[in-house]
C-alpha cells in the first residue's frame, strides 16, 4: 500500500473504531443511570 | 389515558438497538460507492465532517425530545413547543411511514438474496449468472410481492411482540451478528491477493475531489442518509430509555458505531471488487448502482473468491439483518404514532402493516414507482432534520443544551451543538435541497415540475405538500386526541388545547380506529 494510504487509513479506522470501542467501553464499564 | 410504555433491559440493548436502527443496506451498498465515486479519502474527510457537523446534533435533538415527552413526534412537537406545532410532528412521520412502504421492498429483495446464498444457489458450482438472477427475479412481480410481503409481516410480528419480547431480543443477535459477520468479510476480502489495490484507492485522499461541490454534498447524503439523524426514529427509540438515561454519550455512540459498520463494509467490498473484478470496466460498472452492486457484482465475486460460499452466506445474511433491523425501527415509529391516541398496540400494527402492505405493494411490482419514492421521500428526509431543527430553534437551543449537559457523561459544547443546529443545519439543508431540485431540473429541463417525472420536483411538491396540507388540516384534533406524556402537564402554550370544532371526518376517522 501507499504510504499517504496508510496513514489515512490508520487515521480513519483508528479514529471511527477507535473512538466506537472506547466509547462503548464508557458504556460498558457501568455509566449507569443517575 | 396514561403512556405506560416499555423500557429498554439496559444501556447497552438501547444503544444495540439504536445502532441496528442506524445500519441498514446503505451503509453497506451505498457507502462503498459514494467513497468510490467520490475520490476515496477525499471523500472520508467529508464524512467524518458531516457526522460531527449534521448528524450527531440531530441524533441528540431527537434523543432529548422522545426521552422527555415519551411520545412519538406528533405528541412531542406538540409538548415541546405547543400544540399548534403538532402537524409538524406528524408530517415527520408520515414521511417515515411512506419510506418504510419503499424500504420494505428492499428488505425483500435482502431476504431473497440471504436465502440464495444460505441454500448454496449462488455457489460457483451452479454457474449462477447474477445478472440473470437478478433480472429474473426484479421483473417478477409475484416474486418481489412475496418477498416484501414476508419480509414486512416478518418485521411487524417482531413490532407486535413489542420492546422487550420482540426489538430487543431480534437486537440482541441481529446487532452483534451484523457486526461479527462484517468483520469477518473484511478480513477476507482485505487479505485476498491484490485487495491493497482496493485500500490504496479506498483510502488515498484525490486531493481535487475536495474543491468540488458534489463530493461534499455526497458525503454529507451519506451521512444524513446512513445514522438516520432526523427522521424521527432514534426519538421514538429514546421513548424507552428511563428518564436519566445519558444522551450525548449513547447519540454518539449510536452514530459512530454506524459509522464503523460502514466503514467495514467499505473494507468488504472495495478490496474485494479490486481484487476479484476482472477488468477496470468491472469495476466501473459495479460502481455504477448500489443494486446492482450488491445483487449482480457481489454475488459474482464471491463465486470467484476462495471459501466464497461462506463470504457470500455471511455477507447476503448481514445485509438482511441491517435491512430487517432497520425497518422494524420504522414500524415501531409508525405503530408509535397511533398508539399515542390510545389504540393497542395490537390495532396499532394492524393498521401499519396494512398501510405498508398496500402502498409497498406499488413499489414492489413498478420500478418507477419505487425510484419515485425513493427520490420523493429522500429528499422528505432533508425537511424532516429542518423541522427538528426548527423544535430546537422555538424550543431553545441553549436550554436543549443545558439539560442534555445534566444526564450526559460527555458534555455537549456550545460552540459545537448551538452552531450546528442554529445556522449549520438550516443552511446546509437549504443548499442540499436546492441541490437536489437544480439537479432534476437538469434531468427534465422541460418537464421538472411535472409530478409524474419519477425525479421532478413537481413529485415532491405534490406529494410532501398533500401530507402536509393534510396534517395541518387535523392538527387540532391530533394535539387533542394525542394521550398526555411526560411533558404534557408543564407546557403552557396548550399540550391539549382545544380545537375549532372536532369535524365529521375527523370523528369518523377516530371511531373506525376504536372500532378495529
Amino acid at each position: 500500500m501507499e504510504p499517504t494510504a496508510i496513514v489515512m487509513m490508520i487515521i480513519i479506522c483508528g479514529s471511527v473504531f477507535g473512538g466506537f470501542g472506547v466509547l462503548m467501553y464508557g458504556v460498558l464499564r457501568g455509566k449507569q443511570d443517575r | 389515558m396514561s403512556n405506560n410504555n416499555e423500557m429498554w433491559s439496559s444501556r447497552w440493548i438501547y444503544i444495540m438497538a439504536a445502532m441496528s436502527m442506524a445500519v441498514g443496506t446503505g451503509n453497506i451498498w451505498r457507502f462503498p460507492r459514494m467513497v468510490a465515486q467520490n475520490g476515496g479519502g477525499s471523500f472520508l474527510i467529508g464524512w467524518a465532517v458531516f457526522l460531527i457537523l449534521w448528524s450527531v446534533p440531530l441524533i441528540l435533538v431527537e434523543i432529548h425530545m422522545g426521552r422527555k415527552t415519551r411520545l412519538a413526534t406528533p405528541g412531542a412537537f406538540r409538548d415541546f413547543i405547543g400544540g399548534k406545532f403538532t402537524w409538524l410532528g406528524m408530517v415527520i412521520a408520515v414521511i417515515c411511514a411512506f419510506l418504510a412502504a419503499n424500504y420494505a421492498v428492499v428488505t425483500g429483495w435482502t431476504l431473497k438474496y440471504a436465502t440464495l446464498a444460505l441454500s448454496g444457489q449462488l455457489l460457483a458450482s451452479h454457474h449462477v449468472d447474477t445478472f440473470k438472477l437478478w433480472e429474473a427475479f426484479s421483473t417478477n412481480r409475484l416474486e418481489m410481492l412475496i418477498f416484501f410481503a414476508l419480509g414486512t409481516i416478518l418485521c411487524s410480528f417482531v413490532v407486535y411482540l413489542g420492546v422487550k419480547r420482540g426489538i430487543e431480543k431480534v437486537t440482541k443477535v441481529l446487532m452483534p451478528g451484523i457486526l461479527l459477520l462484517l468483520i469477518i468479510t473484511a478480513f477476507r476480502a482485505c487479505s485476498l491477493d491484490g485487495a491493497a489495490a482496493g485500500l490504496n484507492y479506498f483510502f488515498t485522499p484525490q486531493w481535487e475531489y475536495l474543491t468540488k461541490s458534489t463530493t461534499w454534498l455526497q458525503a454529507l447524503s451519506q451521512s444524513a442518509w446512513s445514522t438516520g439523524a432526523g427522521w424521527g426514529l432514534y426519538a421514538t427509540y429514546a421513548i424507552y430509555t428511563s428518564a436519566k438515561e445519558d444522551i450525548a454519550r449513547n447519540g454518539i455512540t449510536a452514530a459512530v458505531g454506524n459509522n464503523s459498520v460502514e466503514l467495514l463494509a467499505g473494507l468488504t467490498v472495495i478490496p474485494a471488487l479490486f481484487a476479484l473484478a476482472p477488468s477496470p470496466e468491472f469495476i466501473d460498472a459495479a460502481m455504477g448502482d448500489g443494486k446492482n452492486l450488491t445483487f449482480i457484482y457481489i454475488a459474482q465475486l464471491t463465486q470467484n473468491m476462495p471459501f466464497g460460499s461462506v463470504t457470500g452466506i455471511f455477507f447476503f445474511v448481514a445485509l438482511f439483518f441491517a435491512a430487517f433491523t432497520s425497518l422494524i425501527a420504522m414500524i415501531e415509529y409508525a405503530t408509535k404514532v397511533i398508539m399515542d391516541y390510545g389504540i393497542s398496540r395490537g390495532k396499532s400494527i394492524t393498521v401499519v402493516t396494512a398501510f405498508l402492505l398496500c402502498v409497498g405493494s406499488l413499489s414492489a411490482v413498478s420500478w418507477d414507482v419505487w425510484n419515485n419514492q425513493d427520490w420523493v421521500w429522500g429528499v422528505g428526509l432533508l425537511v424532516s432534520c429542518m423541522l427538528f431543527a426548527f423544535a430546537a430553534h422555538k424550543y431553545g437551543i441553549e436550554k436543549m443544551r443545558n439539560e442534555i449537559n445534566e444526564v450526559s457523561d460527555v458534555k455537549v459544547g456550545k460552540w459545537w451543538f448551538n452552531f450546528a443546529i442554529g445556522y449549520a443545519i438550516p443552511v446546509i439543508a437549504v443548499v442540499f435541497i436546492g441541490w437536489w431540485v437544480w439537479q432534476s431540473m437538469t434531468w427534465y429541463p422541460g418537464t421538472w415540475w411535472n409530478p409524474k417525472e419519477v425525479f421532478g420536483v413537481g413529485a415532491i411538491v405534490v406529494q410532501v405538500g398533500i401530507i402536509s396540507i393534510l396534517a395541518l388540516a387535523f392538527n387540532n384534533w391530533m394535539s387533542r386526541r394525542i394521550i398526555k406524556g411526560e411533558m404534557s402537564g408543564d407546557n403552557e402554550k396548550g399540550s391539549l388545547e382545544k380545537g375549532a370544532g372536532s369535524g365529521v371526518g375527523r370523528e369518523m376517522l377516530w371511531n373506525l380506529l376504536q372500532l378495529l
